[in-house]
């Protein structure tokens, strides 16, 4: 297999994980993100702090993961204070103060960033492997918390948060969970990423990301766990495939936000269960 | 007969407006209070400051003897209450039967962790079917509420209370909106939950309903309670005519 194959599976690995993220958040609990690239860095800076001070690479992705959902717990508490829109630029807000912060600090590189990260030592390969694995893994998980009685109690949360108390369903402790799992897996992509790039800039991570990322769900079909990681392959593939869409990537998403908004709002996953039903009719 | 649900003093104003004005009021164990009074009177808040959708400026709400005052809605829930909202609010995402297990599940969604450990629905869903059977929802159980005509999605509010096992269940107008053959078949499913144990406090505008139904009648008017007593003997009370049409009968 080539290079180019090799590092194209290991990207369509971490976004899917990223995707698989958000969606738990979002698609799962009902609870908009427009920053969750920042939990993807904090996992990422987290853990090349831990590998370049030679921590193994199981530490180091454990530490991004903890890292992360630990941080994301806390923004999540602002879920709940604020709904919908206001939720959306908190969210937005935490990402631009985390871009902030981390373009200051000069023990996390600044605008720099953190170079020369050791390798994960399973070779290319080996390392791509490894990587979509963990996203098979996530995909697992994703599917065994839809059918459990959280994804159950979580469809309750995105419904309508006072009819859920009203069945006994403690809305903030089921909403902080969704971010606490949400952002440690983002977390657990950002570590991987680093054994990836070998590098990280704080670029990486800005609000373009958190962007696609959120594309990559509405895309798909928010809450599916099947459409999120189908259009996390197409949307990882596109870029590659068109040099125009790579240079526009961000116009594109975002008119792809507007079309799937209005022509498919259940995305990928809801275009092809009316297509099931059209032909069961 | 003990007092299930006592409310002391309850205060809550919005802007110049009393929409409890220190009311006070207690029902026992098995009864049937039927909670009326005209528009604006303060019911609906009533029931929400007991659920706690509400807070109130003061006063306390206990149930089953403990101060629940200070507790979110899932706590009170998880103690014994069960609410029907007066404009309903079903799972748009649910089946109808899935809208009844979720509340039947409800030792299992306590908590988040323990919740993502259980997969299994059977049981549930079997409790589920039982309970719309009982509120003539059977036939409609993989429907989608909002395919469901007014009257049905009542009942499935109240199928979705019930599942909850309470033991003081707060009904918020649920036979506004219906037929009178709906409302009688609704009112005839609320009394036999009432012989069957359940207490229940039912806030209601169809005046027939409530008279066939309760043994006690507590009416308010602008946040205060007017009278409360036996049906016959609370709408002979000249107050209560006086509130209701603004002038005493003769």
């Amino acid at each position: 297999m080539s290079a180019y194959l090799v590092s194209l599976a290991c990207v369509i690995g971490i976004n899917m994980i990223l995707a698989l993220s958000l969606n738990i958040i979002t698609g799962f609990c009902g609870q908009i993100s427009l920053g969750h690239a920042a939990f993807y860095g904090i996992g990422a800076y987290a853990a090349a702090l831990l590998a370049k001070a030679g921590a193994p690479l199981v530490v180091c992705l454990l530490a991004g993961t903890v890292v992360a959902g630990a941080i994301g717990t806390v923004v999540g508490l602002t879920a709940l204070r604020v709904r919908h829109d206001f939720l959306a630029i908190t969210t937005m807000g935490v990402g631009f103060i985390f871009l902030g912060v981390v373009r200051k600090q000069s023990w996390l590189g600044g605008e720099l960033g953190i170079a020369a990260i050791p390798d994960a030592g399973f070779g290319p390969l080996g390392y791509a492997v490894f990587v979509l694995a963990i996203a098979a893994g996530v995909i697992a998980l994703s599917l065994w918390l839809k059918r459990s009685w959280m994804g159950f109690a979580f469809d309750t949360v995105a419904d309508d948060e006072d009819a859920a108390r009203t069945v006994g369903i403690d809305v903030a402790s089921y909403k902080l969970t969704a971010f606490g799992i949400g952002t440690a897996i983002a977390g657990l992509g950002g570590g991987l990423y680093i054994y990836f790039a070998h590098i990280i800039l704080p670029d990486t991570f800005d609000f373009a990301v958190s962007i696609a990322i959120l594309t990559t769900v509405v895309v798909g079909g928010s809450g599916s766990v099947w459409g999120v990681s189908a259009a996390a392959v197409l949307l990882t593939l596109l870029p590659e495939v068109s040099r125009v869409i790579n240079d526009y990537r961000l116009l594109v998403f975002g008119a792809m936000l507007v079309l799937v908004m209005r022509f498919s709002p259940g995305g990928l996953a809801g275009a092809v269960a009316h297509v099931m039903r059209r032909r069961g009719a | 007969m003990s007092a299930l649900l006592e409310v002391e003093g309850l205060l809550l104003r919005f802007g110049g407006v009393i929409a409890a004005d220190h009311l006070s009021f207690a029902v026992a164990s098995g009864e049937l209070l039927g909670l009326i009074g005209p528009n604006g009177a303060g019911k609906t808040t009533v029931l929400r400051l007991i659920a706690g959708l509400l807070r109130p400026e003061a006063g306390r709400v206990r149930l089953g003897g403990v101060d629940v005052t200070g507790q979110p809605t899932h706590r009170r829930v998880r103690r014994g209450l069960g609410l029907t909202h007066q404009l309903v609010r079903p799972f748009h995402s649910l089946t109808v039967v899935e809208n009844v297990m979720i509340a039947a599940g409800h030792r299992h969604t306590r908590n988040p962790i323990a919740a993502l450990a259980r997969v299994s629905r059977i049981a549930e869903r079997r409790a589920a079917e039982a309970i719309l059977v009982r509120v003539g929802l059977a036939d409609s159980a993989a429907r989608r509420p909002a395919a469901l005509p007014l009257g049905q999605r009542k009942r499935l509010e109240l199928a979705r209370a019930l599942a909850l096992e309470p033991t003081v269940l707060l009904l918020d107008e649920p036979m506004a909106g219906l037929s009178s053959a709906e409302a009688a078949a609704l009112g005839d499913t609320i009394l036999a939950l009432n012989t069957t144990g359940t207490t229940i406090v039912l806030v209601e505008h169809n005046l027939g309903e409530v008279m066939r139904l309760a043994r006690r009648l507590l009416v308010l008017d602008t946040g205060r309670a007017i009278a409360d007593g036996p049906p016959d003997t609370v709408m002979r009370d000249p107050a209560v005519q006086l509130a209701y049409v603004g002038t005493a009968a003769g």
